[in-house]
This record gives C-alpha cells, structure tokens and sequence, in this order.
C-alpha cells in the first residue's frame, strides 16, 4: 500500500516536471484558444528542414519565434496607432508611454552618458525596453509563453547590443581610436598586455551578463509558480488554498519583474554605452 | 512614479553592475578551460583565466563605479562634458 502510494506519487511528479518543462521549454507546437484545430497546433515543418555541415538544422517557426512576432505586431500597431493621436499634451495610454519614453531618456540615457550623446542613443534603448518588456509580459498570459526565457532569445538580444556597444564606441572615437583605447591612457607599458587582456574579457563579458540575467530571471518566477500549482496535483487538493494563494503573489511578483528585467537589460546596455562615449578621454 | 522612488532611482544602476563581476569571472574560466582542453595544458590556462577573470571583473566594477559618479557629478553642474 505504502509502497504503491510512493510509486503513484513518483508517477505524479513525473509529469508535474513534465508540465513545468513543456512551458518553460521552446517546441514546435502552440496551445490555442479555439477548439477547431484541436488543442494545439503543430508548427513543425519539413519544409524548414535543411543539412547546415552534415548537421540537420530545424529553421521550423517555434513557440518563442510566434511570441516574438505576436510582440513585434503588437508594438508595430501601437506606435502606428499612437503615431495619429500626437498632441501637445498627450491623455490616457499614450501619456503612459510617453512617461516611459522620457524615463527612459532622462534616468537611462542621459544618466549614462550624458545630454550630448543621449539623444541618439535613445531610440535604440527605447525599441530595446518595450520589446523585452512585451515578450516578457506575454509569458504571463494565457496561452502565452515566454520568449526571454530561453536562452538563444536572450543571447539574439545581447547579440544587438554588443553590436550597437561596439558601434557606439568605434563611432565615437573612430576605429582605430577604440582598439587603441583598449589600453587605457596612463598606464605603464608592462602593463599594457594585460590590460588588453581584461578589456577584450571585458567586451565579451557584458553580452553574456546581459543573456543569462534575464533568461535566468523570467524562467526562475515561471518555474517558481508551475511548481505551486504543481504541488497540489503532488500533495493533494487541501493544500490549494495556500499555493494558489503563493502562486498569485508569484504572479504580481512577475509582472514587476518583467518591467524590472526590461528596465535592467535596457538600463545597462546604456551604462555600457556610456562607458565608451562619455568615458574620460 | 511612486513616492520614494528618487532612492530607488539613485541606487538602481548600482544594483546590477555585479553582474559584470559574475559575467568576467565566467568569460575568463570558460576561455581558461577551453584553451587547456584545445593545448591540452590541462590546469595552467584554466587557473590564469581564472585569475585573468578576477582581475577583469574588479578592473571593469570600478570603471563603472567611477563612471558613474562622474556622471552624476557632470549631471549637477547642469553642463555636458568638453567633447
């Protein structure tokens, strides 16, 4: 009896950590709404198929792909729809993204680098937060999943702002001007090779804080409310009151964090900037 | 915004520069640990990237911390810098 409790019990878990792996993980199939395609739809294509090097690569649209164009259609009719209501003095939604533009000007971008360089690098930093900030509000939907909590999105994204780092930097001081910036002014020649050493750790570093902070963060709180609803199938229904109570707060506690994230990601990609276009000469 | 959030506002870019620690620490292990298995070199190069990445990490925490105290001092002034 004991033995057979355990054994069901190991049953349930299993495929409690199957259901928190099949939404927190990217697939080729999407939950929908309407009944007349099933429960889901299959994205998988052999037509996207090919030999990359003796490699089979899947170019199949996934999951996360759909979310990222659910995000990008989404952005792409607000700023069309905001575009016509313009005004002097702006009222409802459009004063809401007008407040996050000029935060994002004023605390990010000029906080960083200053009032000279800001202003041309604030349409960077402001495509990069709402799309971040949209992707990772989408996760928390239903049927939604969340495209920045897998990894390769989040590298994608670290990808463009290494880019726009390095271009910010070679634009600024020329292309010469920043290999040789690579050893600070003022340092003694035995110095020298080592400072290249850390600078270049240094470019490649900043990227890769950037990918896994907030791939870590938005899969953490997802896995963290999947295991409390989890933990009913596992402990049984008496203990629904608490998890669902838990998994609420888990789910405010979410929606911070995914504006959080997106003002982090944003935040530092500007500090990074920063560093070479206002950094001492 | 909320009242309080000017603190907030102050040390939030503070708040995420440990990750550039973690981030160098990682880089520097990492390209330790794949060159030793490439040169087969097998502790050396994973101990000085360790090390390198240490170094990298401090050297690239205070850059920004000073970075950013500059700015902020620019900021009062009301005045952008001479470039």
């Amino acid at each position: 009896m004991l033995e057979h409790g355990a054994h069901a019990a190991g049953n349930v878990g299993e495929q409690v950590k199957n259901m928190i792996l099949h939404h927190i993980i990217n697939g080729w199939e999407i939950e929908v709404p309407s009944s007349h395609w099933g429960s889901s739809v299959e994205l998988d294509s052999h037509l996207w198929h090919f030999q990359l090097a003796g490699i089979d690569v899947n170019m199949s649209i996934s999951k996360h792909v759909i979310m990222m164009f659910v995000a990008a259609g989404l952005l792409l009719l607000m700023a069309l729809l905001l575009r016509r209501k313009i005004a002097l003095v702006p009222r409802g939604f459009l004063s809401m993204i007008e407040g996050f533009v000029l935060f994002i000007r004023d605390e990010i971008a000029v906080a960083t680098m200053g009032k000279h360089h800001a202003p041309s690098y604030t349409p960077f930093l402001c495509t990069t937060f709402f799309f971040i900030l949209t992707c990772n509000l989408l996760g928390l939907i239903p049927y939604g999943s969340t495209a920045t909590g897998n990894i390769s999105v989040t590298a994608g994204l670290a990808f463009v702002a290494f880019v726009a780092i390095q271009f910010a930097g070679m634009r600024q001081m020329g292309v010469f001007g920043y290999f040789r910036h690579l050893v600070p002014p003022g340092v003694p020649w035995w110095l020298a090779p080592v400072m290249i050493v850390v600078e270049i750790l240094g470019i490649f570093a900043k990227p890769f804080a950037l990918c896994v902070r907030l791939f870590a963060n938005m899969t953490a709180g997802h896995v963290v409310i999947l295991s409390l609803i989890g933990l009913i199938f596992v402990m049984g229904l008496a203990i629904s009151p608490v998890t669902v109570g838990f998994g609420v707060f888990m789910y405010i506690l979410e929606i911070f964090v995914a504006f959080l994230q997106a003002y982090i990601f944003t935040m530092l990609t500007s500090l990074f900037i920063g560093l070479l276009v206002a950094g001492e000469h | 915004m909320w009242k309080g959030s000017d603190s907030l506002r102050k040390v939030a870019p503070y708040l995420n520069i440990g990750s550039m620690f973690l981030g160098c620490m990682v880089v520097g292990v990492g390209i330790g640990y794949w060159l030793d298995g490439k040169l087969g070199t097998k502790p050396w190069l994973l101990l000085a990237g360790s090390l390198l990445g240490m170094a990298s990490g401090f050297y690239h925490f205070f850059k920004i911390v000073l970075h950013l105290d500059r700015r902020r001092a620019e900021d009062g002034d009301g005045e952008d810098d001479q470039a």
